[in-house]
């Protein structure tokens, strides 16, 4: 689904990820876990097409990011680790906005809507303007802006923060969803435990280098995720 | 703390207007210093200070050839530069004071409110200080060189220029005021921001002009009355007076606005946290589900772009006055336009050579339309939303192209209105009415498509208020100021080439000129324009 290979960006002298490779096959949940400022972002952004990067290749369900970017960005969908969304609008205008652009035709976007907005309790909400919504409650509205056009891969960086510990539930059961019909989740977190629980597979950053990755049993082995990565850190 | 307050928001202020970087878009570590910025607004305010030195110099010429009427050259100037100062900061105090990304922020820090709300008030100030200093200066400076030097004189100068800028900060403070007891109340406030700033404006503007106009007649009183008349004028005597350096008249106004600013510093600080930390106020909107009607993603942009505008009373009233100022011109011509067109067709210059009327009508009609200005700070106002666009499945193209639209489709019905009146009411051939309405709309795109050339050229993302894109933008200063060079060249090179150009030939090579500065400023867009756009983040 998601096949990084060599990915290199500077920002100027500076290496922020360095001939990085990933493989995220369809139906898995790949977490993605590193110190402050080890790269996770810079990976996250330049796959989603944010950031311009200087070596490798990003391929999105076989298709190349560089020479197809648009036909990558149909098949994606990115949440930030801020949710600056368009402060102007209301949530169901953003939402319309997105729905069309992604070509999700009335019917279904009115179906979805209604199915993630009740599931993550935002229908209430969905009339009022997003400047005047939570820090949780813009984070659930890129939730459902990132699941209503249903993408075959979805990035998150730091999806748990700010939300609620049952709209996190909720998410996480998203999140499995996707992948058991067949898509793809790679997704950057501090909390190891989530991490752990989670995810099918996961892969440590450490200076923009990708210093382990596979299984969580391959990675952890017999310890603690925790464990591992404070001692890769260390 | 004040002054580290005031020293950010200064070296805010400066970064905007003179810093670029050499990753477009990120202000901050990475800016240097743009020796091209800092000519263009050397430029600028050479350009801004020659027009109204100018103005002054023929003002003096007459008033100070009367003795008495000394006081009035201050009281007319100042009152203009009052005007100038509150267009340049009074649509945007509301923002700067109460709308600032980091007012959350410096609140929770252990910073005085006072400090918080003073180093805003800078800002407002400073803005108000560029605009109307744009006029006091050179006309203290006029004022000295045709009265002549003296030391109570340069002093009143000096107290007339702070008090003008103290007025402008005065009525900039009160309007900021008003719109916030105002947007404390409403949930959809924008447009009737929009509209109180306009009534307010107008009503100066309508004072103001009233009393121009009554200048003979005033001036007759007083030549006729003497000192009688100017004790019933007492605090516009006075005004004037303080710039002829009257101490009295200084003390007094001081006094006065002292009063008035500590009056109005009252108000802001009882009102200040409970607006900067309101939210949307009035009654929560309920959401009712509705069917919605799928869109193609071009029309989404182009929504979305039109959310974007209507939603701020700041960028409605700064980007969009030209819209306004094309239809009150084209609603003038066609009720005062035949007798006005009637009265010029006697002089004899115009008798001479009747193409003249129709290139100036074109060139005034173009001049209306500098002030829209749309496109210019759309891409800074992305600001840090800019991922979502950069992640959508839509080209760069289409985005500018949603950018450039929205200009078009508000432009395109008042600037028909605009030319069609006056090719309605100008006396011209045929061919030259249809050029006036040709000739203008092409300028209409040059301005949209310059704009947004600017725009991606300067762009600045990181904002903590809107009022910076929009305001303090070298892009949209400079858009401004070309469409007015350009729309004052339209009229100006006739009167070179006429001996060799007749009017309609003019217009049409006009026309022509346009059309390819169109393409041209087209192909940037479509080709380098959005490179520029992918590069940003």
């Amino acid at each position: 689904m998601l096949r990084i290979n060599h990915l290199t960006k500077r920002y100027g002298d500076k290496l922020a990820v360095d001939d990085l490779s990933l493989h995220i096959a369809p139906g898995e949940i790949y977490g993605f876990i590193g110190h402050n400022g080890a790269g996770k972002t810079t990976t996250l952004r330049s796959v989603v097409g944010v950031l311009a990067f200087d070596a490798g290749t990003v391929t999105v369900d076989g298709l190349d990011l560089k020479s197809d970017p648009l036909g990558c960005k149909a098949r994606l969908a990115y949440i930030p680790d801020n949710p600056d969304l368009y402060e102007f609008m209301t949530g169901i205008k953003y939402l319309n906005f997105i729905a069309d652009v992604y070509g999700v035709s009335a019917g279904d976007r009115a179906a979805r809507i209604k199915e993630l907005a009740e599931r993550l309790e935002l229908t209430a909400d969905l009339a009022q303007p997003i400047s005047a919504y939570s820090h949780g409650m813009k984070q659930k509205l890129a939730v459902i802006a990132a699941w209503i056009h249903r993408p075959r891969l979805i990035l998150m960086d730091e999806p748990f923060v700010g939300l609620d510990p049952k709209a996190a539930h909720l998410l996480k059961q998203m999140m499995r969803e996707h992948c058991d019909r067949g898509g793809a989740i790679f997704f950057s977190t501090h909390v190891l435990e989530v991490a752990e629980k989670l995810c099918d597979k996961v892969a440590i950053i450490k200076q923009g280098r990708l210093i382990r990755s596979g299984t969580m049993e391959e990675v952890r082995g017999d310890d603690s995720l925790e464990e591992v990565f404070l001692e890769l850190e260390g | 703390m004040l002054k580290i307050l005031v020293k950010k928001e200064l070296k805010q202020i400066l970064l905007q207007s003179f810093m670029r970087n050499r990753k477009a878009g990120k202000n901050g570590k990475k800016t240097r210093s743009g020796k091209g910025m800092i000519l263009v607004w050397a430029f600028l305010i050479l350009y801004l200070i020659g027009i109204f030195a100018w103005v002054s110099w023929m003002a003096g010429k007459m008033l100070f050839a009367v003795p008495e009427l000394g006081w009035l050259y201050y009281m007319l100037l100042g009152g203009g530069a009052i005007l100038f100062g509150a267009l340049g900061s009074v649509f945007t105090t509301y923002a700067s004071l109460y709308l600032a990304k980091d007012n959350d922020l410096l609140l929770s820090m252990p910073i005085p409110l006072r400090d918080i709300i003073l180093s805003r008030l800078m800002g407002v100030y400073l803005m108000g200080l560029f605009y109307s200093g744009a006029i006091s200066l050179p006309a203290m400076v006029v004022g000295l060189i045709q009265k002549g030097f003296s030391l109570p004189r340069l002093a009143g100068g000096l107290v007339w220029i702070g008090a003008i800028s103290l007025i402008v900060l005065a009525l900039s403070a009160l309007l900021g005021w008003v719109v916030a007891r105002i947007s404390l109340k409403l949930k959809n406030k924008s447009f009737l921001i929009v509209l109180l700033s306009l009534a307010f404006l107008g009503l100066y503007y309508v004072v103001y002009f009233r009393m121009m106009n009554r200048l003979p007649e005033l001036m007759e009183k007083l030549m006729r009355y003497g000192q009688s008349v100017q004790s019933k004028l007492n605090p516009l005597y006075l005004f004037g007076r303080m710039g002829e350096g009257d101490w009295l008249a200084m003390l007094l106004w001081l006094a006065a606005l002292a009063l008035v600013l500590w009056l109005i510093w009252l108000l802001l600080r009882h009102s200040f946290l409970a607006v900067a930390t309101a939210s949307a106020g009035g009654r929560k909107a309920v959401y009712r589900e509705k069917a919605a009607r799928q869109g193609s993603a071009s029309a989404a942009l182009l929504r979305k772009e039109w959310y974007r505008f209507s939603s701020s009373a700041a960028y409605m009233l700064n980007c969009g006055l030209g819209l306004l100022f094309l239809l009150a011109f084209g609603v003038y011509l066609l009720v005062k336009g035949g007798e006005i067109f009637g009265i010029l067709g006697q002089l004899s210059f115009l008798r001479a050579d009747p193409g003249i009327l129709p290139v100036l009508i074109c060139a005034v009609c173009c001049a209306m339309g500098t002030m829209a200005d749309i496109t210019a700070p759309s891409v800074s106002l992305e600001g840090k939303t800019l991922w979502q666009l950069k992640t959508l499945p839509v080209s760069a193209w289409q985005i500018l192209q949603a950018k450039l639209n929205l200009q078009v489709l508000l432009c395109v019905g008042p600037t028909l209105f605009c030319t069609a009146a006056a090719a309605a009411t100008v006396p011209a051939t045929l061919a030259q009415r249809l050029l006036i309405v040709a000739s203008s709309l092409l300028f209409m795109l040059l301005m949209a498509l310059l704009g947004l050339a600017l725009g991606l050229k300067m762009p600045n993302l990181n904002w903590s208020n809107e009022n910076q894109p929009i305001k303090q933008s070298a892009a949209v200063t400079l858009t401004i100021l070309t469409g007015m060079g350009l729309a004052l060249a339209m009229g100006g090179l006739y009167f070179l080439l006429r001996k060799w150009l007749v009017a309609t030939a003019y217009l049409s090579l006009t026309a022509l000129l346009l059309l390819a500065a169109d393409a041209a400023l087209f192909l940037w867009l479509r080709n380098s324009g959005t490179r520029r756009l992918e590069a940003l983040n």
